[in-house]
């Protein structure tokens, strides 16, 4: 706890932190959590230099001791922050955990597709991808469009259907082989597939692809600091970032479909909680504009929680 | 090398500016009096003495590991926050009315890109590249908004502007230091990555297809563009050679 006492007391010397007392308190539970673990502690470590408090918390936290993040062990996991999921390094974990969501997200796209165009259910995507940001393959809407504001952007939603279902194939492919060729272990596709609470008109199917999407985001963001000190240097790391921005080009895309802001909006049903990136509090500050200012993140265990019942 | 330059390419500063035809990224934005450039970052004086836009490098961005990286955010977030002000005003001025989705998006992000500015500017502190004393102080910049008599041309030039800035901040990410900052680096390259999805579609619904360097527009790279993700090689040097230099943005200070 005197850890603890050092942080608030440099919080409280910096004239622009501006802390609440909810704020502190966070930081108090956090000191607790972050002394179990090298990983939490250099996620604590990210989100307070934001806050403008790295060089205290660095300094306060270099002599806490554990074992390197790094190390590779056979049959490594961390049930706290990556429940089920297996590695042989840190850096696994968060690619397996990347892959589990985008295998997901692949198999709803797919999903929605399908039942947007009128195919079975099951049917694979068609081999031919789209090659150009106009071209929407071989596939045409049959559903009706509902409550978009107007037709040109229920086309565009069912366009932008099409093509980011090979884009999430691509992205789930891609981290499949990269796992692979590092000597890892790629997680699989669920046996039992997954289910989708698909509705029945393009609208409502593009609401709870916007969800999605939107946990993604939070969750990529969420991960990327469990990472590895090598995975800044070696690309690994800005490869997962990059992954993170093309998911939240997808949202803002849907959310302008759906005539909604381009985002990040903080509190939205059938999204994980975001915490923000300054500070790792669990809430948004200032006026509507203000919300959108930093992404949000969430804890991977938060998300592979929620994401559960999309699990058959 | 082809007259309709892309911003993503990567070329040594010194073969670019004996290459590049004066006006590429001008005359594709359609903008007369435009160049892009943060120009004048560690060498004002020297700019003015000489007349002329030095070429800058990451070597000329201000501190060194994290703080050069957080700099280097800040010049860009800077050029971006200013560009949008004149956007707007130049939006207004020509016409588009005060519901057009194209101007409400536009002045939204407007207020977002003010925000990571003085965020970054806050935390760097005296450090920071903008700070009283510093290169970027009192700079503001001319982006030749003012002969551009296309509503399109200006969100072009958005989108090319935001999707650079997505990518420069993957580029960077590999001079950070360790991982301190690389969250709140994150999260504000996300919300860059939204503006250019939001602005191409917004493009896109008025019928502009190609950006000003001749490429496709789209949200998001497709499946068959590095797997449907964003490029990560985009190196700092690679940026700073576009925005800066004789063909950079003149800056004002």
């Amino acid at each position: 706890m005197e850890y603890a006492i050092i942080v608030l007391t440099e919080y409280k010397l910096r004239p622009n932190a501006g802390a609440t007392w909810t704020e502190r308190f966070y930081i108090v539970d956090q000191l607790d959590e972050i002394l179990r673990s090298e990983v939490n502690r250099r996620a604590f470590i990210t989100r307070m230099g934001a806050a403008g408090l790295g060089a205290a918390a660095v300094s306060l936290l270099a002599g806490c001791g554990g074992s390197s993040a790094t190390t590779a062990v056979s049959g490594f996991g961390d049930p706290v922050n990556f429940p089920g999921i297996q590695g042989r390094s840190q850096d696994d974990l968060v690619l397996n955990f990347a892959l589990t969501l985008e295998i997901l997200e692949a198999d709803l796209y797919r999903q929605a597709l399908n039942k947007a165009s009128g195919r079975p259910a099951g049917a694979a995507l068609d081999a031919t991808a789209p090659t150009s940001p106009s071209d929407r393959g071989s596939y045409t809407r049959t559903i009706p469009t509902g409550a978009f504001a107007n037709q040109q952007l229920a086309d565009v939603a069912f366009l932008y259907l099409v093509q980011y279902a090979y884009v999430e194939a691509a992205h789930r492919d891609f981290l499949n082989v990269a796992i692979q060729s590092s000597g890892g272990t790629p997680v699989t596709r669920n046996p039992g597939g997954y289910n989708f609470p698909l509705g029945d008109d393009l609208f409502s199917i593009t609401g709870l692809i916007y969800a999605v999407e939107e946990t993604g985001v939070r969750a990529y963001l969420g991960a990327a600091p469990f990472m590895s000190n090598a995975a800044i240097t070696n690309g690994l790391l800005a490869t997962a970032v990059a992954i993170h921005s093309t998911e939240a080009r997808h949202s803002a895309a849907v959310a302008y479909t759906l005539g909604l802001e381009a985002g990040p909006v903080f509190a939205l049903a059938g999204v994980t909680p975001g915490r923000r990136v300054t500070d790792g509090v669990a809430a948004a500050v200032g006026a509507p504009y203000r919300q959108q200012t930093f992404q949000y993140f969430s804890d991977p265990a938060v998300v592979l929680n929620a994401v559960q019942p999309f699990f058959g | 090398m082809k007259e309709t330059n892309s911003l993503l390419e990567t070329a040594a500063p010194a073969q670019r500016e004996e290459s590049r035809g004066a006006s590429d990224i001008v005359r594709g934005a359609a903008l007369a009096a435009a160049g892009i450039g943060i120009a004048a970052l560690g060498s004002a004086r020297r700019a003015q003495a000489q007349g002329t836009k030095p070429l800058l490098t990451f070597n000329d961005i201000p501190g060194t590991g994290n703080i050069k990286v957080l700099n280097y955010a800040l010049a860009l977030e800077t050029l971006e926050a200013d560009l949008y002000v004149q956007a707007i005003a130049r939006l207004q001025a020509l016409g588009v009315p005060a519901n057009d989705a194209a101007l409400t998006y536009v002045q939204s992000f407007a207020q977002i890109e003010a925000d990571h500015r003085d965020f970054l500017r806050g935390a760097l502190g005296a450090s920071a590249i903008t700070a009283p004393g510093q290169p970027l102080a009192t700079a503001s910049f001319d982006f030749g908004l003012a002969a551009v008599t296309d509503p399109n041309a200006i969100l072009n030039l958005l989108y090319l502007v935001e999707n650079t800035g997505t990518q420069a901040y993957l580029g960077a990410i590999k001079y950070f230091t360790d991982y301190t900052y690389i969250a709140v680096a994150g999260g504000i390259q996300a919300t860059e990555a939204r503006h250019t999805a939001t602005v191409a579609a917004l493009l896109l619904s008025r019928g502009v297809t190609t950006d000003p360097n001749g490429n496709p527009v789209s949200t998001a790279p497709l499946s068959n563009n590095n797997n449907g993700i964003d490029i990560i090689n985009l190196e700092p040097t690679a940026v700073l050679a576009v925005v800066t230099g004789p063909n950079g943005f003149t800056i004002i200070n």
